[in-house]
């Protein structure tokens, strides 16, 4: 490990951006600096003696303005990597942007080189080059636009769990790119996505509502009940409901509900709706809900709109099946049943009394 | 680069569970002895990666000190290439590390000595044992197996045989102050190696397993991270004050104590598979996890924790989130009764809690970095 190495890492790993910049600048790479030999010299080289056959000033302008690009994206390119490990959000934005300014730098610094605003020719050919390298690169252009939009808003950041229905990604950003964005899915595959589409179509982030700095995540349940079940109840239903041998039905339904005609349906509408009011893993606000859908030829749904605390992905499952257990079980302690699609079983029951 | 020797004496400030008394010191003295005579010993021991078989010692006696040759083998004497299950996923334990005990003693009498504080505390619940002949924990998933037998085993020419008159010999040759004091310089870098586990969130995604994963941070931050003065492990009011520092501290301690056993074998396996010693550290990364997790396992028992109740378990699993690492904390901060739910085995962890390798994996790509700054 040659010395001018170390310090290069040493500078890297600093923390401090000015040393940062430093060592990333001094840090040897032999496959960009041999890109940089037998590429990008001579293909400078190539276009001096094209635009200005004969003087090697401008090919020196050039060559001075390619090593300062090239320096810049290196620099950039190996920052971005480091801050990428410890989500150094703003280090990683900012890297991109020199990218891009660099590059921007570049075709400013050629066409005063060359002159090539003052002839005519040149700049009609430049003007067309410009255009076709655009219309070819459309993508990455918009994607640099999303890019910069989406970062200085902070809508996108590495580690945010985020949606891509177009592109069926769903999981967790781990890298972000002028063009291109990596999402790691909860699947375990890796979706790599063009930051352009987060822009023109939708995406949704569900980072802050992972965090709880939302009022919750959202519980949307419906449960068919079976319309055959629902009856006013009778004297000896009203007692068995406020004799206490559901304690959950004493304490959440109002005593002065429980009487004799009222609806089943009604009864358990209401417990449920306080009862999930008094849930300590449900929120409130913005809307607790329990309703009766339109009925259709299965049954009566009802649903139940909740916002949950635990937002976080496998919590928020676990609440939200424990939940939905719960509101089961009680369905039977008011008499009424989920609607279930006549399987071979219940059409034995059917047949029997034509034996 | 020539670095001062920072000496410190660790084990004076150990107190048994629950912040309760001192140890004796003549326990501390054997601890000190046993540690220096065991490390000793294991300079001739080189386990590679691919290797196996068994680690055999058969220790002569049951005296306190010989017991603390128990503990200090059971803490570092470990079978690198230790394997759970074998390719169709059965249950092998293969490649463990053997201590046989010789003792005329009754053998319950031994079990409860081994099982107190002092010695092997919560290990011997376990890890595979047998007395006289009868196995107890069969299936375990430690690495390490003990014996207790009333007459020296014969027909065991590779077992390295350990008898009071060995240590009585190494300590009238040795330095005092080399055996009553600990370099702590290795162990301080393993902490700071820790740190670049914490440091680091957002690692490629790659195996876990896959050294890779890990390079870029280990290369850019080891020079920040190990290139810092030496300070002592732990400061010295904390030593006195705090013993969650003291268990720490013992921890990296124990921790660097491995570094060579394991480097000589990997020199072993660089030897003879012909590849750079580096790319070996490299390839041998998830042979090497895993008995870092075994070694950490076993010493996190003899240092009194224990592996969480199956009611306990079950309460820890239908946590998530926050809610899960503070009910994690909480066991663990439990100075009666510590509690670690990471205790179980290196299969379990990679689906319980596949991040937390992390660490020994920065750990063991370390390891040439800190030998090559600490011959």
């Amino acid at each position: 490990m040659s010395f001018l190495t170390k310090i290069a890492k040493k500078n890297i790993a600093s923390g401090r951006l000015g040393r940062q910049i430093f060592g990333s600048l001094i840090e040897w790479n032999t496959a960009s600096f041999l890109a940089f030999v037998f590429l990008v010299i001579p293909l400078s080289a190539g276009i001096t003696l094209i635009l200005s056959p004969g003087n090697y000033i401008p090919f020196l302008y050039l060559l001075g303005l390619d090593l300062a690009v090239w320096l810049i994206v290196k620099c950039c390119r190996r920052l971005s990597g480091v801050f990428s490990l410890n989500k150094q959000e703003a280090g990683i934005t900012w890297c991109q942007i020199a990218i891009l300014a660099a590059i921007i730098s570049w075709l400013i610094g050629f066409v005063l080189i060359f002159h090539i605003h003052r002839h005519p020719a040149a700049a009609a050919v430049f003007g067309v080059a410009g255009s076709v390298a655009g219309w070819i690169f459309q993508d990455k252009l918009k994607g640099v636009v999303a890019f910069v939009h989406l970062r200085m808003h902070h809508l996108l950041n590495i580690g945010d769990w985020i949606q891509v229905p177009k592109y069926n990604a769903d999981g967790e950003v781990k890298a972000v790119t002028l063009t291109t964005v990596t999402i790691l899915n909860w699947d375990t595959t890796t979706s790599t996505i063009p930051i352009s589409d987060l822009q023109s179509d939708h995406f949704i982030n569900l980072q802050n509502m992972a965090e709880g700095k939302t009022y919750g995540r959202r519980m949307m349940k419906t449960f068919i009940l079976d319309t055959e079940c629902f009856h006013p109840i009778s004297s000896k239903e009203a007692e068995a409901l406020r004799s206490g041998r559901y304690e959950a039905v004493s304490r959440y339904l109002p005593a002065e509900e429980i009487k004799e005609g009222a609806l089943n349906a009604h009864l358990f509408r209401i417990y449920l709706h306080h009862w999930l009011m008094a849930n300590p893993n449900v929120s409130q606000k913005p809307h607790l809900i329990v309703r009766w859908m339109e009925q259709n030829e299965f049954g009566l749904p009802l649903q139940v709109y909740a916002f949950l605390l635990d937002s976080e992905f496998c919590s928020f499952e676990w609440v939200q099946s424990r939940i939905t257990e719960q509101i089961v079980e009680a369905m039977e302690w008011f008499g009424l049943m989920l609607f279930q699609a006549p399987s071979a079983d219940n059409i034995r029951i059917i047949k029997e009394p034509w034996k | 680069m020539k670095t001062t020797v920072i000496r410190e004496r660790p084990f004076e400030y150990l107190r048994r569970r629950g912040g309760g008394e001192a140890f004796p010191e003549e326990t501390v003295r054997n601890w000190y002895i046993a540690r220096a005579f065991v490390l000793d010993r294991l300079k001739e021991v080189s386990i590679a990666p691919d290797s196996s078989g068994c680690l055999h010692f058969v220790v002569e006696g049951d005296s306190p000190r010989m017991l603390s040759v128990v503990r200090q083998l059971a803490l570092s004497a470990h079978f690198v290439n230790f394997s759970e299950r074998d390719c169709f996923g059965r249950l092998v334990c293969r490649n463990r590390t053997l201590v046989t005990l010789v003792s005329r003693m009754d053998a319950d009498a031994v079990v409860a000595e081994l099982r107190k504080e002092e010695y092997l505390c919560n290990l011997l619940q376990y890890c595979k044992y047998s007395v006289c002949g009868e196995v107890f924990n069969k299936d375990a998933y430690l690495d390490m197996e003990f014996q207790i037998v009333p007459d020296c085993p014969s027909g065991c020419p590779d077992a390295v045989c350990i008898k009071e008159e060995d240590i009585d010999s190494f300590i009238s040759s040795a330095n005092p102050d080399e055996v009553f004091s600990i370099d702590t310089r290795k162990a301080v870098l393993v902490s700071r190696v820790y740190e670049l586990g914490s440091l680091i969130d957002n690692l490629p995604a790659e195996d876990i397993h896959s050294a890779r994963r890990y390079i870029l941070a280990l290369d850019t931050f080891q020079y920040t991270l190990l290139g810092k003065k030496f300070t002592p492990l732990v400061k010295e009011e904390k030593w006195m004050k705090n013993q969650l520092a003291v268990r720490n501290g013992l921890s990296n301690i124990f921790c660097s104590d491995c570094f060579d056993s394991r480097a000589r074998g990997i020199k072993r396996y660089a030897a003879e598979r012909g590849v750079a010693e580096l790319q070996a550290w490299e390839d041998s990364n998830e042979a090497l996890t895993c008995s870092e997790h075994n070694r950490w396992m076993v010493e996190k028992l003899i240092m009194g924790f224990r592996a969480p109740s199956a009611q306990e378990w079950l309460e820890y699993e239908s946590l998530y989130a926050r809610k899960k690492a503070a009910y994690a904390k909480m066991l663990k901060n439990n100075a009666d009764d510590p509690v670690h739910v990471d205790l179980c085995s290196c299969l379990d962890l990679r689906r319980s809690d596949p991040d937390n390798l992390k660490y020994d994996s920065f750990l063991l790509l370390a390891i040439p970095i800190i030998l090559n700054k600490i011959p």
